[in-house]
């Protein structure tokens, strides 16, 4: 008798003891948000239709960090072991850029080419809240304008997703930025998921790309980065071979030719790309 | 002074007008700090001021700071008594208050939300999802329209290709299993499933890497080994599947295949029937695609024959240009699923399959001053009959795994060749009738903590019965009578049985990881052939009657490991080989082998990481053996219609060593890979095989105890560049290089051939209204002898051109061109051979095609190839032109 009294004290025990650990886990787990946008851009100047990215936004008490799905699956990876060739595939995005927002100051990082550059910017975002509504993925939303990187804005957000963090470098707004696009509508994010959990803005950035000597980021100030970026995209397939491999003191050069049997324009110079930042670069 | 009073009044009209903005448009600041339940100040709360409860109109916003503290500087522009404030976390319940506009300090105490948010608020399904080593991919996000069953879903996996027979290659390597809702209901017979599963009832497939099947490994063995896993869509049906037939000419051309599926959590079913004549082979339905247990797969027998049975194969096209067929199979596979850890399967599967093909195949034989030239014209056909069941237990345990496998197969098969053989005319007849029963068991455990010991045994009995009949009588001087008879015939009948266990233990010592294996096997085969002519003439005696005895026991012990220095890994075994062979011809009691062999094989290899995009390395290993029982049996046998073998009454061995030295190159950013691999390989053997050619076309082969030696070069180069997104090219060369010494009508030939191949590849695909795929192979080759050459070259071009001319049409053109030339002849053979299909599909279950193959009719095709002394041009038939409409319905 006394051995059945135990033991259901013991499972009362027990389940008591669970539930207070679950509370407090369920209390700490709801703290952080996920959010993966789908990007539509256009590449080039002169691309008449879209391609779609999807980026991730991680918020938390820290701040929030912005980046490609594909770097940030490569993060995962390279937490635990080095990338192996096969796999290089799976990790390739447009751009390689992370953005990491701590509520005062914005870090940039991007790799051009086969070098990785870091600068910080701060960004005065002052939006014009505009009286509109509208229903993104069942969220009643707030329409507001902003100017900023060269383009204006128009974002829609809730204020029932109560986070100043945005897409890219965008924040401010007194809720989640469900839809931003410029008025030439060349890049376009849409909020594609949201999650609530426990999600850390990563220390090692470098994880984040592919830099097989784990080199450290080179500091720039951002007018010469974004001046950097535009003459790299402006450059030929073999110029780029070249840029990239200038360590090595060989030049590169790639023949082959096409089921017509020409060969592909290496030489010639690609049409311009479409960056956020849109200044009169140096 | 008029206007002076007018101005006077409109400027006070205005001030009245804007008076009330001027004087109203206060500034007021709201600020204090917000803190959880325990006075912990809270970040990034989001704190704002409406002048409505619904917070239609936004009038000042901020978050709190680290310290949980915010401030709101409010306008008042519609001179507002009061505002409503409104705090909100995404972790807290938010608060709703209505306060009067004033300078204020206002902290607030928020609390955690009871009910509990949504840990999805919105809900996305992404293409490509990677966790660990899976990779997933939602079916819906990688499917082209094109796409019907989930077989075209997986070959758009990226690194995935996919060979005629169905078998699933990742990175070049085949995959070990398929499962189907994680349970591998198929074995390696999944191309039953991949090819009849609806790709729109899978939602996703599992790309499981470093995958470890048995659970007992997980954590504790090291795998390469890659699987897949076909996750169902949760609203199909229990009962699924496909049925898709065609029809057209020439009358009647067509197929139908119909594939169900029944799946539930504890029992699941899939059958299918297959049944063609449109050049679609099936005999590779219920054969293993996967490498399975590499153990068991050492100790299981060979499946050879000892009469070669009728050639039905056209090379270098694709099947269904030239396979002339009449094809049905039946199968099903069955799982019991007992518990989370125990499985019962039992399959069945039949074929019988007809195939035909007219050839003509002219080859050049040369020796050292002259050629001599066979022409060989043949309307072949064979029939394969196969059936075969199996029925396996599996208990996969974290700490303990069994595996039983019993199997059972019957084949027969029956084929007719007649033959224009330098002006003779022959006809042959062959039939190969085979019977196998086998049963293997596989167990892991665990001893002295987290080591696991693995072992197997296999037990197997096989008899066959092979024969030939030749009309006319061949080589017939070699019976040296006089007699008139009508057929030659050959005869054979083996009875086998083989047994074999293995044990291998992974263990660690001086800080390294040591697998340590032991393998037995014995061999036990009854031999008998009888050559004879009929009806006048039977020899009773050796060589033209035997009766063989043949045992061999083997044992074989290895171990192996390796060691990292820094970048550099060096790997190495070693395994000593012990057989001893008796054999006894029971007509001729001389011919007899009692021998004991011992080898000691090494193994080495070194790879050097250079960084990480150059790698360096090589491997060497030495590797003896001894004939195999198929060259120990002595008397005559007429393995053809115009080739008689004898093998020597000695055991030969051969010694095989090779090199094999690479480096490669891996520029990820660019991604540009680029490997270079040269490969040296020399074998040693005891004897060199003599042919001696008659005039009419008929090969003696023998064995003469002369020492040979043949030696290989190597060298290929690959180079893989993808760019502007969609564009991918890849090319390939590579050289051989082959000395080899052979006997050719009583002459000691130095052969050396050598052969140039040039792969290039090239896919455009970006998902706009076409695709194409481009493939190209170039072949030129050489023998030479010291006064003899002779060159070959091959082209060989395939393309496949699609147009999505809607969201539900699609046209394809596809062209295979080759082009043949040999320097003994001016002529050049050109084939150009061409398809176009159109396929729609109204809805999702019903999808409709209609075809044209060979369009222009084209009736043979040509190619060329050589080896050892020889230089063979081989023109085959093509299936006539053919139009068929088809449909498939998923069920």
């Amino acid at each position: 008798m006394f051995v059945v009294f135990l033991r259901k004290v013991t499972i009362i025990v027990v389940f008591a003891i669970g539930q207070f650990v679950f509370s407090q886990n369920k209390v700490s787990k709801n703290s952080d948000l996920r959010v993966t946008y789908g990007l539509d851009f256009k590449k080039l100047i002169s691309s008449e239709s879209s391609v779609s990215e999807n980026m991730i936004l991680i918020v938390n008490d820290k701040g929030s960090l912005f980046t490609f799905e594909t770097m940030m699956n490569l993060n995962e990876v390279q937490k635990v072991r080095g990338v192996k060739d096969d796999e290089v595939l799976l990790y390739r995005s447009s751009y390689y850029y992370l953005i990491k927002n701590d509520g005062k100051e914005i870090s940039h990082f991007e790799a051009i080419g086969s070098d990785t550059f870091n600068f910080s910017e701060k960004i005065n975002s002052v939006w014009q809240l505009i009286n509109q509504d509208t229903l993104i993925s069942g969220y009643a939303c707030k329409k507001a304008v902003i100017k900023q990187a060269g383009r204006e804005w128009r974002a829609w957000y809730s204020t029932d997703i109560p986070v100043s963090f945005g897409p890219y470098k965008f924040y401010g707004l007194p809720g989640l930025i469900m839809n931003i696009k410029d008025s030439e509508n060349i890049f376009n994010f849409t909020v594609n998921e949201i999650i609530i959990g426990n999600f850390d803005t990563p220390t090692k950035v470098n994880n984040f790309f592919i830099n097989e000597e784990d080199r450290p980021f080179e500091s720039i100030k951002s007018t010469d980065f974004y001046a950097l970026r535009k003459r790299f995209y402006q450059m030929s397939l073999n110029e780029k071979l070249n840029y990239m491999n200038r360590e090595n003191g060989a030049k590169q050069s790639f023949v082959v030719t096409n089921a017509s049997g020409e060969a592909p324009r290496l030489n010639s110079k690609p049409t311009d790309r479409n960056f956020i930042e849109q200044y009169n670069e140096k | 002074m008029k206007v002076y009073r007018i101005s006077k009044v409109l400027i006070l009209l205005a001030s009245l007008v804007w008076m009330p903005f001027f004087s109203c448009a206060q500034t007021y600041e709201i600020q204090g700090t917000i803190f959880d339940s325990i006075k912990k100040p809270i970040v990034n709360s989001v704190v704002l001021a409406s002048d409505t409860a619904d917070e239609a109109n936004i009038l000042a916003y901020n978050s709190s700071d680290d310290n949980g503290n915010y401030k709101l500087i409010v306008k008042n522009n519609l001179k507002l008594d009061s505002i409503w404030l409104i705090v909100r976390h995404i972790s807290y319940k938010p608060i709703r208050i209505k306060i009067p506009l004033k300078n204020i300090k206002k902290d607030f105490t928020l609390y955690s939300r009871v009910e509990r948010l949504d840990e999805v608020l919105v809900a996305y399904q992404k293409t490509v999802q990677i966790k660990g080593d899976t990779i997933t991919y939602n079916v819906k996000g990688i499917k082209s329209e094109k796409d019907y069953t989930i077989e075209e879903v997986i070959k758009r996996i990226p690194g995935v290709t996919i060979s005629e027979s169905g078998q699933i290659k990742y990175q070049d390597k085949p995959i070990s299993h398929l499962y189907i809702n994680g349970v591998d209901l198929l074995e390696g017979r999944y191309n039953i499933a991949t090819q009849g599963i609806p790709a729109d009832a899978v939602k996703e497939i599992d790309v499981l890497k470093n995958h470890n099947h048995e659970r007992i490994d997980i954590g504790r063995t090291e795998s390469d080994a890659v699987a897949f896993n076909l996750k169902i869509r949760e609203d199909i049906s229990l009962f699924f599947g496909s049925i898709n037939g065609d029809a057209g000419l020439p009358l009647i051309t067509g197929q139908i295949e119909a594939t169900p599926i029944y799946l539930k959590d504890e029992y699941q079913n899939i059958g299918s029937f297959k049944l063609n004549n449109l050049g679609k082979t099936l005999r590779d339905i219920g054969s293993d695609l996967i490498l399975g247990n590499i153990n068991i797969s050492e100790l299981k027998l060979d499946e050879a024959s000892v009469i070669r049975a009728p050639n039905i194969n056209g090379v270098i096209l694709s099947d269904k240009y030239w396979l002339d067929n009449d094809s049905y199979a039946v199968t099903n596979d069955a799982i019991h699923k007992k518990n989370d850890s125990t499985l019962l399967k039992w399959n069945v599967n039949y074929l019988n399959e007809l195939s035909k093909i007219e050839s003509k195949s002219s080859t050049v034989f040369l020796s050292n001053n002259q050629s001599s030239v066979v022409v060989n014209r043949s309307r072949n056909e064979l029939r394969r009959q196969r059936f075969q069941a199996g029925v396996n237990q599996e208990i996969n345990k974290r700490n303990f795994y069994l595996k039983n496998v019993t199997n059972y197969k019957y084949a027969d098969n029956t084929g007719i060749e007649s033959i224009l053989l330098n002006d003779n005319e022959l006809e042959s007849t062959y039939r190969h009738s085979d019977f196998q029963v086998s049963n293997s068991t596989v167990l892991k455990t665990l001893v002295s903590g987290d080591n696991i010991i693995h072992g197997g045994l296999i037990t197997q009995y096989e008899q066959n019965s092979e024969e030939l009949n030749v009309i006319p009588p061949v080589f017939e001087s070699l019976f040296n009578n006089n007699t008139n008879n009508d057929v030659t015939i050959q005869n054979v009948h083996i009875k086998k049985f083989n047994i074999g266990a293995y044990a291998t233990y992974a263990f660690k010592w001086l800080n390294l990881k040591w697998n340590a294996g032991q393998t037995l096997g014995y061999n036990k085969f009854k031999f008998e052939s009888n050559l004879k002519q009929f009806p006048e003439f039977t020899n009773e005696s050796f060589p033209f009657k035997s009766e063989f005895d043949y045992q061999r026991f083997s044992t074989s012990s290895k171990i192996n490991s390796n060691l990292d220095v820094g970048s550099v890994r060096f790997s190495w075994a070693l395994s000593a080989d012990f057989i001893t062979l008796n054999t006894e011809e029971n007509y001729d009691e001389s011919i007899i082998i009692n021998d004991s062999y011992l080898f000691l094989q090494p193994y080495f290899s070194i790879r050097y990481k250079i960084n990480s995009k150059w790698i360096l390395g090589s491997n060497y290993f030495q590797n003896n053996k001894i004939s195999d029982f198929s060259e120990l049996y002595t008397p005559f046998i007429l393995t053809s219609f115009n080739t008689l073998v004898q093998n020597p009454n000695y055991v030969n061995k051969i010694k095989t060593q090779s090199v094999a030295p690479y480096l490669s190159y891996s520029n990820i950013l660019k991604s540009f890979f680029f490997s270079i691999k040269g490969s040296w390989n020399n074998s040693k053997s005891d004897v060199t095989f003599s042919n001696v050619l008659s005039d009419e076309g008929f090969i003696i082969t023998d064995v003469v105890k002369l020492p040979n030696s043949i030696n290989n070069y190597g060298l290929s180069v690959n180079l893989t560049k993808g760019f502007l997104g969609s564009f991918k090219s890849d090319l390939t060369y590579a050289y051989n290089y082959a000395q080899n010494n052979l006997f050719f009508n009583e002459q000691l030939l130095d052969a050396v051939n050598r052969l140039h191949a040039i792969d290039f590849q090239l896919t455009w695909d970006s998902g706009i209204w076409y695709s194409l795929e481009y493939v190209a192979k170039l072949n030129f080759g050489s023998t030479q002898l010291p006064n003899n050459e002779v060159k070959n070259s091959a082209v060989f071009q395939t393309a496949n051109l699609d147009f999505y001319t809607s969201s539900t049409t699609r046209l394809h053109f596809g062209m295979e061109y080759a082009r043949a030339e040999i320097s003994t002849s001016d002529a050049t053979n050109n084939n150009a051979l061409f398809n176009m299909s159109f396929f729609y599909k109204p809805s999702k279950k019903l999808f409709l095609r209609t075809s044209l193959l060979n369009v222009f009719d084209t009736p043979f095709f040509t190619t060329n190839n050589s080896s050892a002394n020889y230089v063979n041009f081989y023109q085959f038939s093509l299936r006539q032109r053919q139009f068929t409409i088809g449909l498939t319905y998923s069920l």
